[in-house]
């Protein structure tokens, strides 16, 4: 593929301009040209590279839709990410938690509060033998909860 | 259960609760996940698809979690639609549904929807701000499916999403406000430019003709991989919340202002919504708009109306169609009626 600028040099690299919702392929360019040009403030990334070996998603499918194929994907392009990355998210690495452990007592909160709606939607209804079972729950969870909190 | 059934029940998040009900609608949030046994699902087969499903609708069976189910494919364009006038859906999906199936909880205010972009986008909606509670609830759902299947996660970008767009928390939350000072004032343009510094997004979720109708605009977070969860929720408070101060701000200078500009506003407004014979969607937001910042101001007093925001669903094309099935009125005619049934007190 020769170079959409000189028209001349084998085009080496992809540039691309973000757009509202998403990434557009705007052209490709030759080393030289992307030099004089200097593309600093625009996402590039290498022309070739191999398909992902898991999900055999190819580059152009994973850099000019913006859609990864698997989480083999990630590894696979990795190198060329940080650039992308740093353009659409402003960052190239993971600021959050992994939220690894169940916690129980975030649990019972949650089973508290669907209780709780339920309760009033009862009441409303006037369903007060209904209700009467929701409330014994609901203590019978708040107690649980406590324990949880005590620890 | 058909969703056209409950089509008369006021979704919990559009009651008038919450924090700064005067400008927030409510607030939505979702969450992203994959799972690693499978590719995402723009690259599964649809009987990979189909798997997927099973194996999760089977696991949360127990749970007693999400009991409602939609295959978004059987149901009708029309029940798609009511759905995304509930904001539970967006437009691509009413559209092209694809193989994505929808969960939900009974009160219709939180689920989950597999198969679509992402394995599992965990969401939910409630009034006012109160994002960090919501939260817990989306973790808490989350918790109990990670028990089971493997998540996709990587020590440089976390958890792995189809779209990079979404990658690293997966988290996006979306506040629905009603800025009628701002759009009055014409501040919109300083405001998009301060979110865009800072890492949101905003923009008129009705639009007609390049205005937004009803001066309903949407704020969201636009990184998901820079910042932890709590951060991400603490920097979309605070921006939300300065968006309302200014809208505050523009309120007051508006009726220290121009008091009989905005009050003959406000009365015509009123007057039409209560009198008029056929209302175009449009047309009622930007009336309704007026009308909803006269009761703000404490102006209209007498309005007889349980929750307002309600009238921003009850009003849509398919909702009218289903809540009034009578075939000799035409939609206009409809909105009319249900808005004076709704701020006139009139049972029609």
């Amino acid at each position: 593929m020769k170079c959409d600028k000189c028209k001349k040099n084998e085009a080496v690299l992809n540039i691309f301009e973000i757009e509202k919702d998403g990434v557009k392929l705007v052209r490709h360019l030759c080393e030289e040209c992307a030099k004089t040009e200097g593309i600093d403030d625009k996402i590039s990334t290498p022309i070739v590279m191999e398909p992902c070996p898991r999900c055999g998603s190819t580059y152009d499918e994973v850099f000019e839709k913006m859609e990864f194929g698997c989480d083999e994907c990630y590894r696979h392009f990795r190198p060329i990410l940080s650039n992308i990355f740093k353009k659409i998210q402003n960052s190239e690495k993971f600021g959050g938690k992994v939220i690894k452990q169940v916690n129980e007592a975030l649990l019972i909160k949650m089973k508290l509060r669907n209780l709780k709606k339920k309760l009033e939607k009862l009441i409303e209804l006037e369903d007060y033998e209904e209700a009467v079972k929701v409330r014994d729950k609901i203590a019978k969870y708040e107690d649980e909860l406590k324990i949880y909190e005590n620890n | 259960m058909r969703i056209t059934d409950r089509i008369i029940e006021i979704p919990n998040y559009l009651k008038d609760g919450g924090s700064y009900n005067d400008v927030v609608i409510f607030t939505r949030m979702s969450m992203r996940r994959n799972v690693s046994d499978y590719y995402f699902p723009n690259k599964m087969t649809d009987d990979e698809r189909e798997e997927f499903r099973k194996n999760i609708t089977e696991y949360l069976e127990n749970k007693k979690l999400f009991p409602v189910h939609y295959k978004l494919k059987d149901l009708s364009f029309e029940e798609r639609g009511i759905l995304v006038e509930r904001f539970i859906l967006n437009e691509r999906l009413e559209a092209k549904p694809q193989d994505a199936f929808l969960m939900l909880n009974n009160e219709i205010d939180s689920g989950l929807i597999l198969n679509y972009e992402d394995h599992l986008i965990f969401f939910n909606l409630f009034p006012g701000l109160e994002v960090n509670q919501n939260f817990e609830n989306l973790v808490s759902s989350f918790y109990i499916i990670s028990k089971e299947f493997k998540i996709c996660i990587d020590e440089q970008f976390g958890y792995l999403t189809s779209s990079p767009f979404y990658t690293g928390t997966g988290i996006i939350l979306e506040a629905f406000l009603h800025l009628p000072g701002i759009s009055i004032t014409n501040r919109f343009k300083e405001i998009v430019f301060d979110a865009t510094e800072k890492g949101f997004i905003i923009y008129p979720y009705f639009e007609e003709k390049g205005s937004a109708s009803g001066s309903i605009f949407v704020i969201r977070n636009k990184f998901t991989l820079k910042y932890s969860e709590e951060e991400i929720m603490e920097y979309f408070k605070k921006f939300v919340e300065n968006i309302i101060m200014i809208e505050y701000r523009e309120r007051k200078y508006i009726m220290e202002n121009a008091k009989k500009e905005i009050e003959d506003r406000i009365w015509r407004a009123y007057g039409v919504l209560m009198f008029a014979k056929l209302l175009m969607f449009d047309e009622f937001l930007n009336l309704f708009s007026a009308f909803k910042l006269g009761l703000n101001y404490g102006i209209i007093k007498d309005a007889n109306i349980d929750f307002i925001n309600k009238m921003i669903i009850f009003t849509q094309k398919r909702h009218l169609k289903y809540i009034d099935m009578r075939n000799n009125l035409t939609e206009d005619e409809k909105r009319a009626l249900i808005v004076q049934a709704n701020i006139g007190g009139k049972n029609v």
